[in-house]
């Protein structure tokens, strides 16, 4: 699952919805533990496997707008905690 | 356009921006509408209890930002959340415009009604006209039109029952034609709203300009409401109705549909009638949408905050000749998001910043403040849709970093030089960059502005004719 909101906080609760299950039990995932492995679109795991100009083009300029470090930062604890890979 | 900057350009006249605190309309907002209708005993008592009294409303430091009290600015240093913030000092009446009751917009709502459509209790009208006479913006003639008798079909069960924000039974607003799906008694309802706040920012307007109503040649609506039966759904023309209301007896008007991005487009037309001289007076007006009250109540009540979305709100913008100010509506440095743009933010602020801004050789860091989508970010962040303005200056930093304006470090920085807190409540076109406008006005006059770049961006893909969504764009700057 590859996540693309730019808030830190919107980001883990996506991140925490699609592993451990929606964390505000308002939607069809409440309770649901899917376990995906998740990224952002801007992780380096992402960015490597993704055509440079392709990146450059869609991507980039979102990137520098974007509080990347701590949106890694949130998204990386989620994924230790609760992906199955 | 290759038009040179000079006496040809247009500007602008004048800005207003009005208010109607309206919370007994608030649960005819789309969102409320369809929750209340779920049954759910509860809701209508917690909403009731979650709604805030005139005062409060009159106090809350956006809107005192809004009628032109307090600076866009000023709110950085005001401690949040806002709503707990009461601004000793506040005002129903500022520079650009004011703030009415409830009780004054259900007068507004009967004399916007030419069809004996809205009924209303007669005390309520009583207190209505009393009020709005104290607005100073109308004439013994139309308060008259407050009052008179209602020719509503009563008992109709096609009607609407009007409440106010204590639950107590208001009056009723019946339907249009018998079975004419565009024409419920909702919808007629969300239209007489967009037509009596639109006709209130026009009054406010010509009362602060100081000109005769008489003399607006052409009116622009840029609202998002849609006028029309079944024939044809959103034909219009609102802005010639609300033109009617204001007394504009020498004007008629078009309605420019375009979502929240109308307002600039709006603008840019005006200014190109007011260029080639087909009008001189023209005016941009673009009423509230009421479908938007309460849009994102749910995300308050969970956080147990007032329901923020109660307030209607209006803005009108006179557009006319080169007056002497030196404020310049740069239609030589308009931009557009076209077919082919794309949906990249890159390509999206290529388009609409630093393209119109090349025609100019300006950089970005030439422009003083960025107005962009200003909604306040109070009432988006607890339901999930962010921090609307400051992403959108995160972007445009992100872009003087590709063009090596500023250093990365400098994008963090960015918002509290070139743009500002977002102050706008959440109705659609409103909160699209021209509130600003009215700010930066008596600014670019006196000189403590140079330029103000204004941004707005529309979701056309909402309607489900294209999966594109648009923006408008243009400078407004001051003569060297």
């Amino acid at each position: 699952m590859i996540l693309g909101a730019a808030e830190p906080v919107y980001v883990e609760m996506m991140a925490e919805t699609v592993t451990a299950g929606d964390p505000t039990y308002t939607g069809p995932l409440a309770g649901v533990s899917l376990g995906l492995p998740v990224y952002h679109v801007t992780e380096p795991e992402v960015r490597e496997i993704t055509d440079a100009s392709v990146y450059q083009d869609q991507i980039a300029l979102s990137e520098i707008a974007m509080e990347t470090d701590k949106i890694w930062e949130s998204i990386r604890a989620v994924r230790a905690k609760n992906s199955a890979t | 356009m290759t038009t040179e900057p000079g006496g040809a350009l247009p500007t602008i006249r004048g800005v207003s921006c009005v208010l109607a605190h309206t919370p007994g309309l608030l649960r005819y907002g789309s969102k409320p509408t369809r929750e209340l209708a779920k049954e759910d005993a509860t809701l209508s008592v917690r909403m009731r209890q979650h709604l805030r009294t005139f005062a409060d409303a009159v106090a809350y430091p956006p809107n005192q930002v809004f009628i032109g009290n307090r600076t866009p600015e000023s709110l950085w240093d005001v401690p949040e959340p806002w709503w707990r913030y009461r601004e000793a000092s506040a005002k129903t009446r500022g520079p650009f415009g004011q703030i009415v009751s409830e009780d004054a917009f259900w007068g507004l709502l009967r004399m916007s009604d030419d069809f004996g459509l809205v009924d209303i209790e007669r005390s309520r009208l009583d207190t209505a006209a009393t009020q709005l006479r104290a607005t100073e913006l109308w004439s013994d003639a139309e308060l008259e039109r407050v009052v008179r008798p209602a020719s509503a079909t009563s008992g109709s069960e096609a009607q609407l029952t009007l409440h106010a924000a204590d639950g107590a039974q208001v009056g009723h607003v019946a339907r249009g034609y018998p079975d004419d799906s565009s024409q419920t008694a909702d919808i007629l309802l969300e239209n007489l709203a967009c037509k009596a706040s639109g006709a209130l920012a026009i009054k406010q307007l010509l009362c602060q300009v100081g000109m005769a109503p008489n003399e607006v040649e052409y009116l622009l609506g840029c609202g998002e409401e849609a006028v029309g039966d079944r024939y044809q759904r959103g034909g219009g023309s609102i802005s010639k109705a609300m033109a009617e209301m204001a007394g504009c007896s020498n004007a008629t008007g078009s309605d420019v549909k375009a979502f929240c991005c109308a307002p600039v487009h709006a603008l840019v037309m005006a200014g190109a009638l007011v260029q080639s001289g087909i009008y001189k007076n023209v005016v941009v007006v673009g009423g509230a949408s009421l479908a938007k009250l309460g849009m994102k109540m749910l995300g308050h009540l969970a956080k147990d905050m007032p329901l923020l979305e109660d307030t209607l709100a209006a803005v009108a913008i006179l557009v006319g000749p080169a007056d002497g100010s030196g404020v310049r509506l740069r239609l030589d440095a308009v931009g557009r998001h076209t077919v082919m743009s794309g949906g990249a933010a890159g390509a999206i602020y290529e388009a609409l910043v630093t393209k119109p801004l090349d025609q100019l050789g300006l950089r970005i860091t030439d422009v003083d403040k960025y107005a962009v989508e200003l909604h306040n970010p109070e009432i988006t962040f607890p339901a999930g849709a962010g921090n609307v303005p400051r992403t959108n200056y995160r972007i445009i930093a992100g872009l003087a970093v590709m063009r090596g304006e500023i250093k990365r470090d400098e994008v963090e920085a960015f918002e509290r030089v070139h743009g500002m807190p977002g102050f706008v409540p959440t109705q659609g076109h409103i909160p699209a960059a021209l509130p600003y406008l009215a700010h930066a006005l008596p600014r670019l006059r006196d000189g403590s502005l140079r330029n103000a770049f204004f941004i707005a961006k529309g979701s056309l893909f909402l309607g489900k004719m294209t999966n594109m969504s648009d923006g408008m764009s243009v400078l407004v700057d001051r003569a060297a």
